[in-house]
């Protein structure tokens, strides 16, 4: 039995005050580790989804708005803007290449996007199984779709109008799923993938239920290849060039159709040297009827918009661990006052002052200790809870839960909090007068 | 073993004690007597040095006890001085057995499971090692209390008052134990009480009188 073994024995001898001291103290750490980790999670999750991607061309609108609906996929689109006005940017030379979005139609909630293949490369997707789309109406699921929907390659399915469930379902239509991608933890596990060809004909003002698909189909290519072929649009090996054709020709090849109202909804735009940045959305903003919109700018307002919420938390998380420490210097204040014969007795038996404030200072430091493991272990209790729901709920990987530097920071101040309510009752117990204690007892 | 001169202390200008000279040797037993606010606690905290003399000498096995400061003095007073309180007082949060490992390590003995056995059984508490000092009856606390004082192997025992709530048969016991024990530890035995009774069990016996003086007496 030694001073140490003394000081664990008395603190695990008041379960009721040890106890609740330990639950505000873990409350409060549990609380700011879990906000540490969900913030870097968050981060890293936004930042590894804007690779890549420069610059966000859509519809004038809030510039946040687009690159929430454009890039990260949560919110509805600002608009539409002219697929020629599109290619016109696209000439520009300091722009790399645009991937060009479009939406209309979910199928369970998933977002139908027409794109072109650069856009899955750009987020260095791998096919689990089958292919890229080659014509309208074939699709590439991502990950979380598949798995949700049940969808596998070769089925078949009806889209319905809108980006989020419930919208009209366009019975005449069926997509085909020709390709599976591997799970990635990027946006694109959330997303069914088409060329832009699909979206335009399902939504094809001309289209008619009665009309049957090859026709529609067919006319959806006549718009993209301005009629320069015959009605081959099944054929896979011109579907295949349609995205780029689309758009290397549907400028000043509108003739036959009186005009390209052909739309898109978002360019996702890579600069071909940082100059871009300085002159396109200003340009874009300024002289076209589209708005540009800059991921990294609108994260970073974005971030510094939830900065606000979890200091917040952060804050009230940070009072909890102060109140607990309060609670940690009157139970610690409170068991010496009755203690105070113990503490003479052991003075008696021969502990000097500087083994009993120790002690003291063990009890204090003991508990915030404790108290900070025990935070640790609950906020890798929420994260898990927090992953299992965004799993089923977006695919996104939560499972890092290694310690961030934050942590660190976190015990210092636990550590401290511990300390500074064991002062006070340290500093009387060193003062403790041995006879007069005896005596008064 | 204990030797005291011309001691004295003084809370303040009113309220002064003297203390002639005592002397203990190896061994033997003395009676200290004395009527209530007369300072016998005092002389038995200024012996086991919980508190400074103003003057004089305190000399336990050759040691100035009065010169001996901070850790050197609880360091000493740990190993070589027990002391058996009115009131018997244990750490709670300690077994009765976790109580008596504690003083030995406080006192810089090592520890020694049997020897704690040893002590226990001598004063008849043997089976109580692991109970709270709460579950035990009053007069198992009385005798637990001569353990703690004794688990040391001191050269000097100080019980003050150690009767003082005792009816006759148990105040006889009582002694005979501190007694028993104190043999056993060869240890020199001072026992500081307003309690007329003990006065036939001890040969040597002081009484303190209110002319600050001590006034020795052999029967």
């Amino acid at each position: 039995m030694t001073i140490f073994r003394l000081g664990i024995k008395n603190v695990i001898a008041k379960p009721l005050s040890t106890g609740l001291s330990l639950l505000l103290l873990s409350l409060g750490v549990g609380l700011i580790s879990l906000m540490l980790h969900i913030d870097r999670h968050l981060r890293e999750q936004m930042s590894s989804n804007i690779r890549g991607i420069d610059m966000v061309v859509g519809a004038k609108g809030s510039p946040l708005q687009l690159i929430l609906s454009a890039v990260f996929q949560v919110d509805v689109p600002t608009g539409n803007i002219k697929l020629a006005e599109a290619e016109n940017l696209l000439r520009n030379r300091l722009i790399d290449y645009g991937i060009p979005l479009s939406y209309g139609d979910s199928y369970q909630g998933f977002r139908i996007v027409g794109t072109d293949e650069r856009y899955p490369e750009n987020y260095s997707m791998r096919l689990a199984e089958g292919s890229l789309w080659s014509q309208s109406m074939e699709v590439a699921i991502g990950a979380a779709v598949a798995e949700r929907t049940g969808l596998k390659l070769g089925d078949k399915f009806q889209g319905s109008h809108g980006l989020s469930e419930g919208g009209h379902v366009h019975e005449s239509e069926d997509y085909v799923v020709t390709g599976i991608f591997e799970a990635s933890g990027s946006v694109v596990d959330q997303l069914i993938l088409s060329n832009l060809e699909s979206v335009w004909d399902i939504h094809a003002p001309h289209a008619h239920e009665e009309e049957e698909h090859g026709h529609k189909e067919g006319e959806g290519h006549e718009h993209e290849e301005g009629g320069s072929h015959e009605h081959e649009g099944h054929e896979h090996a011109e579907a295949e060039e349609h995205s780029h054709e689309a758009q290397e020709h549907a400028v000043g090849e509108e003739s036959d159709h009186g005009g390209d109202d052909r739309e898109i909804t978002a360019l996702l735009i890579k600069f071909k040297n940082p100059l871009g940045l300085v002159q396109l959305p200003r340009m874009v903003n300024e002289n076209t009827n589209m708005q540009a919109a800059l991921p990294n700018y609108e994260l970073n307002k974005l971030f510094s918009l939830m900065g606000i919420a979890t200091t917040t938390l952060n804050l009230v998380a940070l009072i909890v661990i102060l109140v607990s420490g309060i609670s940690v210097f009157i139970s610690l204040y409170l068991s010496l006052r009755e203690r105070t014969y113990e503490m003479a007795l052991l003075r008696t038996f021969g502990a000097s002052r500087g083994q009993l404030l120790g002690m003291v200072f063990q009890e204090g430091l003991l508990i915030a200790f404790s108290g900070f493991l025990l935070g640790l272990v609950f906020s890798r209790l929420g994260l898990w809870v927090v992953s299992l729901l965004l799993k089923a709920e977006y695919h996104y990987d939560f499972s890092q839960t290694g310690l961030v530097a934050g942590e660190g920071y976190l015990l210092l101040v636990t550590v401290l909090i511990g300390f500074l309510s064991a002062l006070l009752p340290a500093i009387s117990v060193y003062k403790i007068d041995i006879s007069k204690s005896l005596s008064d007892a | 073993m204990l030797t005291t001169r011309s001691l004295s202390f003084e809370y303040n200008q009113a309220n002064r004690f003297e203390f002639p000279g005592l002397s203990v040797a190896v061994g033997s037993d003395l009676l200290v007597l004395g009527e209530s606010g007369i300072g016998k606690t005092t002389l038995l905290h200024l012996i086991a040095g919980l508190q400074k003399p103003k003057t004089g000498k305190i000399l336990i096995g050759g040691t100035d006890v009065a010169r001996l400061s901070g850790k050197q003095l609880d360091a000493f007073r740990g190993a070589n001085v027990g002391i058996v309180f009115q009131r018997p007082h244990f750490i709670q949060s300690l077994t009765l057995e976790e109580n008596l490992a504690l003083m030995r390590f406080l006192g810089g003995k090592e520890a020694d499971p049997h020897w704690i056995k040893v002590v226990l059984d001598g004063l008849g508490l043997i089976g109580k090692q692991k109970s709270s000092p709460r579950q035990l009856s009053q007069g198992e606390q009385q005798r637990a209390s001569i353990a703690l004082a004794v688990i040391n192997q001191p050269k000097l025992i100080l019980a003050d008052e150690p009767t003082a709530a005792l009816d006759d048969k148990n105040c006889h016991r009582v002694v005979e134990l501190l007694r028993g024990q104190t043999k056993k530890m060869q240890s020199s035995l001072v026992i500081i009480t307003h309690d007329q009774r003990l006065k036939a069990d001890f040969s040597r016996s002081v009484t303190l009188t209110k002319n600050d003086s001590l006034r020795a007496s052999t029967h």
